[in-house]
């Protein structure tokens, strides 16, 4: 591991699909923070991702993602209205079958457990870099 | 000859019992009474009961004249003298034996509580102190403990907080990022936005402990490093951060973390033009063991230092950070650039030995 080339397993690029990754992966954001998803939405689109919708609560999040079937989710734990995101990402895992990456700075031992049900397929810890947002997506779509 | 019944009466009894005369005079006594005066039955029977007690023989008679009136146990008290000398204060229940009078002076049945039964009394109040003292106790521990959940929640509400505020204060940089027109504002704001990254990566990292006093500085060098790694993306420059056992206090190893994160950008960005390769190695020392100083080598083996390198924004936050923390920055050639960056660990109670 150390000491490692710099570089090395970097960001996802388009054009380099498997069988798991489709050719330019449909991401949904969803975060109560207009900042973040703006964040997100540049990282991901700058490194050729396709953002089909962001949401800032969960009704908007599981219509979103009915309407627009995305490869993925991008999911904040703390959205606004009453549901939460594990709740929210839950909802869009049972009835359309598309699962969550966890976006949050809710790390602790008691949340992790709670995201559980959710079969989330992984997790970004707040605060994120462009490059740890982007590794932490490309690891969650080649693990669906 | 056969035990005289009364006799056999006061031998079942298991409290201390007295057969005395309305007048007075010990008659009978069990083996409990013995036991409580200390004193064979030969030395009971037959002495007047005002001998053994420690009360005023009116007292006694008064006592002796209330039991004689009633068939069923009355209560009272007596003060009686036992061998050893101590007076034990008792209590007393007396009635005119039914049936076993004599024709000229009534017989009392006299039984006592003996002194251990006021201790189990005592006792019994401690008892009943003590369970209320640990209903307390219980009652201040559940609000302790409430109180403690109260701070872990508002607590963990705090780093959540944080975090997601480095995140909010990333997100107008990058605002402020593609809103720049001038190149040279683009640049600021964006060298602005990585150090806070690397900020960001320190909260993470620390608040992800257990304790927060100290932290194990060269795994967290490590991640720092990875991290321009990650941002320049280079592949062909490598990144060595020596291994040593460095634990610092919070804020020295926050300012580290910064210092690195410059000096090492600074050499991704520097150090090796035109993809050049090469390798930039950091290495952290303790000048001696149970030393305060400490010692920052960043080195590459790049094209050397020129002015940018010499003076630019990071050095200035290099320098600042140093001299805050009792230590200076010295950037000279070496096989490319060579930093050195002394720091002071003012708590100094922390270990360093080479692990190799």
């Amino acid at each position: 591991m150390w000491p490692w080339r710099a570089g090395e397993a970097m960001l996802w690029a388009a054009g380099e699909s498997s069988a798991a990754v489709p050719a330019r992966p449909r991401l949904l954001i969803v975060d109560d923070d207009w900042l973040i998803r703006l964040q997100i939405e540049h990282f991901l689109t700058a490194a050729g991702f396709e953002i089909v919708g962001a949401a800032a609560d969960a009704a908007t999040a599981v219509a979103l993602a009915g309407r627009e079937r995305p490869d993925l989710v991008l999911m904040d734990i703390r959205l606004s209205g009453p549901v939460d995101g594990i709740a929210a990402a839950q909802e869009i895992a049972d009835r359309f079958g598309i699962r969550s990456l966890f976006v949050s700075a809710h790390t602790d031992p008691g949340t992790l457990a709670r995201t559980r049900r959710a079969q989330p397929l992984g997790w970004v810890p707040k605060p994120f870099t462009e490059a740890e947002l982007l590794q932490g997506v490309k690891a969650a779509l080649a693990a669906r | 000859m056969a035990v005289d019944p009364l006799q056999r009466f006061l031998a079942v009894l298991d409290e201390p019992a007295l057969l005395v005369t309305a007048s007075g005079v010990v008659r009978r006594t069990n083996a409990p009474a013995l036991r409580l005066f200390g004193r064979l039955a030969g030395e009971i029977e037959g002495r007047a009961l005002a001998g053994l007690t420690a009360d005023p023989p009116e007292k006694v008679s008064a006592l002796l004249r209330l039991f004689s009136g009633s068939r069923t146990a009355v209560i009272g008290s007596l003060s009686l003298h036992t061998d050893d000398g101590v007076v034990h204060r008792c209590r007393c229940r007396g009635g005119r034996l039914g049936g076993a009078d004599d024709p000229d002076e009534p017989l009392l049945l006299l039984r006592f509580e003996e002194a251990a039964h006021d201790r189990s009394k005592v006792l019994t109040e401690k008892v009943v102190a003590l369970n209320a003292e640990i209903r307390r106790s219980k009652l201040a521990q559940h609000q302790l403990e409430a109180a403690l959940r109260q701070k872990n929640m508002l607590l963990r509400e705090l780093h959540h907080r944080v975090k997601n505020n480095l995140q909010v204060l990333l997100g107008i940089l990058l605002l402020g990022e593609q809103q720049a027109k001038a190149p040279e504002a683009l640049a600021a704001i964006h060298d602005a936005r990585l150090r806070v990254e690397a900020m960001a990566l320190l909260q993470r990292l620390f608040y992800q402990k257990e304790d927060l006093s100290r932290v194990d500085v060269i795994p967290f060098l490590q991640e720092i490093c990875a991290g321009v790694a990650r941002t320049f993306h280079r592949p062909g420059i490598a990144v060595r951060v020596v291994p040593v056992e460095i634990s610092l206090p919070l804020d020295l190893a926050s300012a580290l973390g910064l210092i690195v994160n410059e000096l090492l950008t600074n050499a991704f960005k520097h150090a090796f033009p035109d993809e050049q390769e090469g390798e930039v190695t950091v290495r952290l020392e303790r000048e001696r063991s149970d030393g305060d100083l400490l010692t920052l080598v960043v080195e590459d083996n790049g094209r050397g230092p020129d002015g940018v390198q010499r003076s630019g924004t990071g050095l200035l936050l290099v320098r600042g950070l140093a001299q805050q923390h009792g230590g200076a920055c010295v950037v000279e050639a070496g096989s490319g650039t060579r930093c050195v960056v002394t720091l002071r660990d003012r708590q100094r109670a922390s270990s360093s030995r080479p692990l190799h």
